[in-house]
């Protein structure tokens, strides 16, 4: 299977979006006060977030060159 | 993306990183304990101080100022600062109004009666010896210019790590780990999603870090441009003995700045203030003020005020820099995601070393395909 080669918008455009929440996170912390805080704080926390459901992804979603390989093997 | 561009940014990649490492490693460690500073002194020093005349009237400054410098025989004052939640003065002070911190000596006052409160001793030492291994690793200003120097290197870490980011990821998905293959391509897959996930945090880091280093010359560059009148004006070169009411100063300040909390007070020949000024401090009142200080400067000899200064654009930039660098402002949840975005910087940092040590070159001739032949780069992002 050919994996297609992806633009930079489509490489970057996960990343950018946790970057600019976790900026704004950041700032809007320094800011305001009372909910708007944890609020903020929650957005910083955006990285926290993509990490926790690459590692979810990992373990839920078989690799397809592995199950490939696997289905390959069994034909053998 | 040619390939002669990949390998100049995979240069600077590899520099940038490897000479920084080892010093952003140990200020990632000791950063970790200094986020929680306040939750550690709290824990370990539970407040049980009450002040002697709850309900009564408060001692003056200058009361106060005399109560401390009888206790420590031939030093000067340098800082007072009034603690927010209780009635206590803080009064700092040193052998001379310019000495370095560790000569300094901080002492707390019951503003009720003048009684010593009983300092914070429990884990302070731990706690001051990491905060000054984190500063300036136990060597002044240039311990504290060299940590701002390896800041700039992260920041060309981080630049040169996105830059690659793009050529590594061209056929792979967003937060793809390869766990199926080498050990080596699964930790370089973790360094390039914990890298690219954190890099707005990463930046704010490294850069407020970078301002931090440059506290005094900026504040020498204040004192140089924005209070150069003043100083002008000043009639000798020696730190001139405050004779004027240190409690009648703040209340003329207080009345150039009625809308502003007074927050502290810096002594003539201090960092903060001329060699013949109180330079007396407030902050706003407002969530995006509380931050900002701005100074009232008067006259220590005559008591006279010379009005309310605003701190130019780099001194608000260095107020902003502490609280974003140091992430204490946004309540315990902000501290939590702090921390643990400053373990991912550790994972980075170990990941890129892992990585380094691991390269193709070194691995034996029958093992897997090299890593950077199967996302098309030669080096770790």
């Amino acid at each position: 299977m050919k994996r297609s080669t992806k633009t930079l918008t489509q490489i970057f455009l996960a990343p950018g979006i946790i970057l600019v929440l976790s900026l704004l996170g950041l700032v809007l912390a320094l800011l305001i006060e009372g909910r708007g805080d944890i609020a903020a704080a929650l957005a910083s926390g955006a990285p926290l977030a993509a990490v926790i459901w690459a590692l979810w992804r990992k373990s839920h979603v078989k690799d397809p060159k592995s199950s490939m390989r696997r289905k390959h093997n069994n034909m053998q | 993306m040619r390939s002669g561009t990949i390998r100049a940014w995979a240069f600077v990649h590899k520099w940038t990183s490897l000479i920084s490492t080892g010093f952003l490693l140990m200020l990632c460690i000791t950063g970790l304990p200094l986020i929680f500073h306040d939750e550690i002194d709290a824990a370990l020093n539970p407040d049980e101080w009450r002040p002697a005349n709850p309900d009564g009237a408060h001692l003056t400054l200058d009361d106060i100022l005399d109560i401390a410098l009888a206790q420590r025989p031939g030093e000067v004052p340098i800082y007072m600062s009034f603690d927010v939640d209780r009635p206590v003065v803080n009064v700092t002070t040193g052998p001379s109004a310019d000495a370095p911190v560790p000569d300094m000596h901080f002492a707390s006052f019951d503003a009720t009666s003048g009684d010593l409160v009983p300092p914070a001793a429990r884990g302070e030492t731990v706690m001051d010896f990491i905060l000054r291994l984190h500063t300036d690793m136990f060597l002044g200003l240039p311990g504290m210019l060299f940590l701002g120097f390896m800041g700039l290197l992260l920041v060309a870490a981080i630049i040169s790590g996105i830059v690659l980011y793009a050529p590594f990821m061209r056929k792979l998905d967003f937060g793809t780990i390869r766990v199926k293959n080498s050990p080596r391509v699964k930790w370089l897959d973790y360094h390039n999603l914990l890298g690219i996930v954190a890099t707005g945090w990463l930046l704010v880091v490294g850069l407020t870090g970078v301002i931090n280093t440059l506290e005094q010359p900026i504040l020498d560059a204040w004192r140089n441009t924005a209070l150069a009148d003043l100083i002008d004006n000043l009639d000798s070169e020696n730190i001139a003995t405050a004779t004027a009411s240190l409690e009648d100063a703040v209340k003329s300040a207080r009345g150039e700045a009625p809308d502003m909390a007074l927050q502290f007070v810096a002594f003539p020949g201090s960092d903060f203030s001329t060699d013949g000024h109180y330079a007396i401090f407030f902050h706003g009142r407002s969530p995006a003020t509380e931050r900002i200080i701005t100074p009232v400067l008067v006259d220590a000899r005559s008591g006279v005020s010379s009005g309310l200064r605003d701190m130019p654009w780099f001194v608000q930039a260095l107020s902003l820099s502490r609280p974003l660098h140091f992430g204490d402002y946004g309540g315990l949840l902000l501290k939590l995601i702090w921390a643990a975005l400053d373990i991912i910087a550790i994972i980075i940092l170990a990941t890129g070393l892992y990585l380094w040590l691991a390269k193709p070159g070194a691995q034996a001739p029958n093992s897997k395909k090299p890593c950077a032949e199967q996302s098309g780069a030669g080096r770790p992002a």
